[in-house]
């Protein structure tokens, strides 16, 4: 049996995305007798993809309640952060004579972005919060919303960059916005769930006390 | 007629691979019984979401196994066939032999 050290990353996924004790001792168990680090990677990604996929059919209100929940936020969000942040940030550059649409070539530009980081955070952990008990499943199920909503757009941009270069500068705003909605709704929604996952859960311990009881 | 579910192919898969290993049944051992007999991988997360469903069907019971060091101090979960579980597998049986038979592209052997 070699040592019992499987890879981090997919470790960490597991534990916050995949809520089943036995399924990682499984995991851990087969990876010591000499599976690779490929095979357990798969097994991660199936056992989130199923995980998410039995959450969502099993509390589908709650899934549309954290589907509201979150557009519900951002929308709020957009109105009192964003939008008269962008209108301020594009009075003062036009003033200077930069062209705010090629935002990327001003380095002192980048930090703008951090709030559109935090507006998506904010709204991640709206959802994360007021989901607590399926709160990956259900910031999961919001993150999938807004990258369905941004997806046409990005594809299209695609499309448009590769016939003409001119259309650049949009393609590259909206896939920064696309990459930062994601890392901040994911980063915002699981905030929490690291330290309520640190102590094992009610239902395990529950499970315990029932096995212990039920040996003596 | 009386409505009555089946066992899907993975379900029944499952079940069987669960009645061959009778006592020592958890997540590790019925995905490697499935794997040697049907010859790909399975996974993990796959035989426990099944395992879950037959659960909830009342077809398989589960408890739960000391936690042990080499799993990451993760206990086992154990998976027992329950009688209505087996009458299930029996009737799924008799239900697909009745299909088996007599399938004009199945006979005279090579499709």
């Amino acid at each position: 049996m070699r040592s019992v050290r499987p890879p981090s990353g997919a470790t960490w996924l597991l534990h916050k995305f995949g809520r089943n004790e036995a399924l990682s001792g499984d995991l851990l168990e087969e990876y010591s007798l000499g599976r690779s680090d490929a095979w357990y990677w798969r097994q991660v990604l199936v056992a989130i993809v199923v995980g998410f996929g039995k959450e969502v059919r099993t509390h589908k209100l709650l899934a549309l309640r954290a589907i509201a929940v979150g557009w519900a936020a951002n929308y709020i969000i957009l109105h009192v952060v964003w939008v008269p942040w962008w209108r301020f940030l594009h009075r003062i550059l036009l003033e200077h004579g930069v062209s705010p649409v090629v935002w990327w070539r001003h380095y002192y530009l980048y930090p703008s972005w951090l709030i559109c980081c935090i507006w998506s955070a904010a709204c991640g952990w709206i959802v994360g919060r007021s989901h607590r008990e399926h709160r990956a499943a259900m910031v999961l199920v919001y993150l999938l919303t807004v990258q369905l909503w941004l997806l046409p757009e990005l594809l299209r941009l695609t499309v448009d960059v590769l016939e003409n270069q001119r259309f650049l500068p949009y393609f590259l705003t909206c896939f920064v916005e696309f990459i930062f909605a994601t890392v901040g709704i994911l980063l915002g929604g699981l905030w929490d769930g690291a330290r309520e996952q640190a102590t094992p859960s009610n239902k395990s311990l529950f499970f315990r006390r029932v096995k212990k009881t039920s040996l003596s | 007629m009386a409505k009555r579910d089946y066992l899907g192919s993975f379900e029944l898969i499952v079940m069987l691979a669960l009645m061959r290993l009778r006592g020592d049944a958890y997540g590790v051992p019925i995905s490697r019984e499935i794997e040697e007999r049907i010859g790909r991988e399975v996974a993990l997360a796959s035989v426990y979401a099944t395992l879950e469903r037959l659960e909830s069907k009342g077809l398989v019971s589960a408890e739960l196994g000391e936690p042990t060091p080499e799993r990451g101090g993760r206990a086992k979960r154990y998976f027992h066939v329950t009688a209505k579980g087996l009458r299930e597998v029996r009737q799924t049986r008799q239900a697909l032999i009745k299909l088996w038979n007599r399938v004009p592209q199945l006979e005279g052997g090579a499709a």
